[in-house]
C-alpha cells in the first residue's frame, strides 16, 4: 500500500529555493521514478534554469528531498508530484496549491523596521493606508490558497503586492 | 527585555482589547480612542510574526533589529499592552483562563417630553428607571439636549440610588411641563 504525500518548505537563508520532502507512506515496488510539476497561474511551469524538460526530475536515488530553485518573486504555485513506473506510466499523483510571499513579508517587515525611527510615520494617513493595503494584499493571497484553493485569485493579490512595492517611491 | 514571541502574544490580546474598548466607546459617545488602533497593531504584529519566523526557520537568535521592532509593537500597543500582560501572565507562560460569565453590554436610550402622564411626570424631582444590569459609569442625562451633571448644587443636577432591578435619580428642581429628557446607559446582559 503506497501513499503519496509531500511537503514545501521555502528557505529562509536562500529564498529563491524552496524543498519538496517526499512524505509518502508505504512503498510499491513498480515505482522507478518521481516528477515534479510546477504550475503557474497561467498554466505555464516553472522549472529551474538549464531543465530542458517541463518537469523537475526526482530521482528515487536522491533521496526523500530535494531543493528547487525557481522562485526569484513570490508566486502562488500549483505543484504536482508524480510517481512513476518505468514506462512513465503515472502511478500515483498528488497536488496542493501553496503560496511563496518572502519578498512581500520582507519589504512589508523593512517598512516596521523603518517605522521604529520615525514613530510617527503610522499615524500619516498616506502611509498607513499604502502600508495597509500591502496587508490586505498578502492576507488575501494566503486566504485565497488557504480558504478558496484559489490560485488565480491568489496571484492577482501577489500582482498588487507587488505594484505596491515597485511603485513604493509614489505612496511612501 | 520582553521576548519576541512574548511580545507577539502582546499584541494579539492587546489587538482584541483595543478593538473592545472602542467599541465600548462608540457607545459612550466618547470618541478620543484612536478607532485604527487594532489594526495598527494587527498590521504591526504580522511584519514581527513574520521576521521571528525566519529567525526560528534559521534557527539563530533575533537580531538587534528585530527586537527594536518588538519593542515598536509593544510601544504601540500602550495601556493594552499593560492589560495584556496581566491576562497572559507575565510572560511566565501561564495559561488565559476565559470568565466564566462573560459580560456583554447593548446600549439603552429613552426620550420623552415631561407632562402629567410621562415617566417623571410634571412638578415631579424623581425619575424611576426600572431596569437590570444599569452600568451606572455610562450612564448619561440630558434635559433639553444639555448634559444634566451629577450632584452639583448650584445648577440642575441630579443625584441616584441604585439597586440591581432599579436606577432612581431625583433632581434638584422639579420637572416642568414640555421639558426634553433623554438617557442612555450600557445594559449588561
Amino acid at each position: 500500500m503506497f501513499t503519496p504525500n509531500f511537503s514545501i518548505s521555502q528557505s529562509a537563508s536562500t529564498p529563491s529555493i524552496f524543498t519538496l520532502t517526499d512524505t509518502s507512506a508505504g512503498s510499491d515496488g513498480a515505482i522507478t521514478q518521481r516528477r515534479i510539476y510546477i504550475y503557474q497561474s497561467d498554466g505555464t511551469t516553472l522549472v529551474p534554469t538549464g531543465t530542458m524538460t517541463t518537469y523537475v526530475n526526482f530521482p528515487l536515488i536522491s533521496g526523500n528531498s530535494i531543493d528547487i530553485n525557481v522562485l526569484n518573486i513570490d508566486y502562488a504555485l500549483n505543484i504536482i508530484v508524480q510517481w512513476l513506473d518505468v514506462s512513465n506510466t503515472v502511478l500515483y499523483s498528488k497536488q496542493g496549491l501553496y503560496l511563496f510571499t518572502y519578498y512581500s513579508e520582507l519589504f512589508y517587515y523593512g517598512l516596521t523596521q523603518f517605522q521604529t525611527s520615525q514613530p510617527n510615520l503610522i499615524d500619516n494617513p498616506n502611509y498607513y493606508g499604502e502600508k495597509m493595503k500591502l496587508r490586505v494584499s498578502l492576507d488575501e493571497a494566503a486566504s485565497s490558497v488557504s480558504v478558496g484553493n484559489d490560485i488565480t485569485s491568489a496571484e492577482a493579490a501577489l500582482t498588487r503586492a507587488q505594484y505596491l512595492i515597485n511603485n513604493t517611491i509614489l505612496f511612501y | 527585555m520582553q521576548t519576541i514571541s512574548y511580545i507577539i502574544q502582546l499584541a494579539q490580546v492587546s489587538g482584541y482589547l483595543a478593538d473592545n474598548d472602542i467599541v465600548r466607546s462608540e457607545f459612550l459617545n466618547n470618541g478620543y480612542l484612536d478607532p485604527l488602533l487594532p489594526t495598527k497593531i494587527y498590521m504591526e504584529r504580522k511584519a514581527l510574526e513574520w521576521a521571528y519566523g525566519q529567525t526560528v526557520k534559521l534557527g539563530s537568535s533575533p537580531d538587534a533589529a528585530l527586537q527594536s521592532a518588538g519593542n515598536y509593537v509593544v510601544t504601540l500597543c500602550g495601556k493594552y499592552g499593560v492589560l495584556a500582560q496581566n491576562i497572559i501572565g507575565g510572560g511566565t507562560g501561564s495559561v488565559v483562563i476565559p470568565a466564566s460569565t462573560p459580560v456583554y453590554y447593548i446600549p439603552v436610550e429613552v426620550q420623552f417630553i415631561v407632562d402629567g402622564s410621562s415617566p417623571m411626570p410634571t412638578d415631579s424631582s424623581t425619575l424611576v428607571i426600572n431596569d437590570t444590569g444599569i452600568n451606572i459609569s455610562s450612564f448619561k442625562i440630558f434635559s433639553n439636549t444639555s448634559l444634566v451633571p451629577y450632584n452639583v448644587n448650584t445648577q440642575y443636577s441630579y443625584t441616584y440610588v441604585q439597586s440591581p432591578t432599579y436606577l432612581t435619580l431625583t433632581f434638584n428642581i422639579p420637572a416642568q411641563a414640555d421639558q426634553l429628557i433623554s438617557y442612555s446607559y450600557l445594559k449588561a446582559i
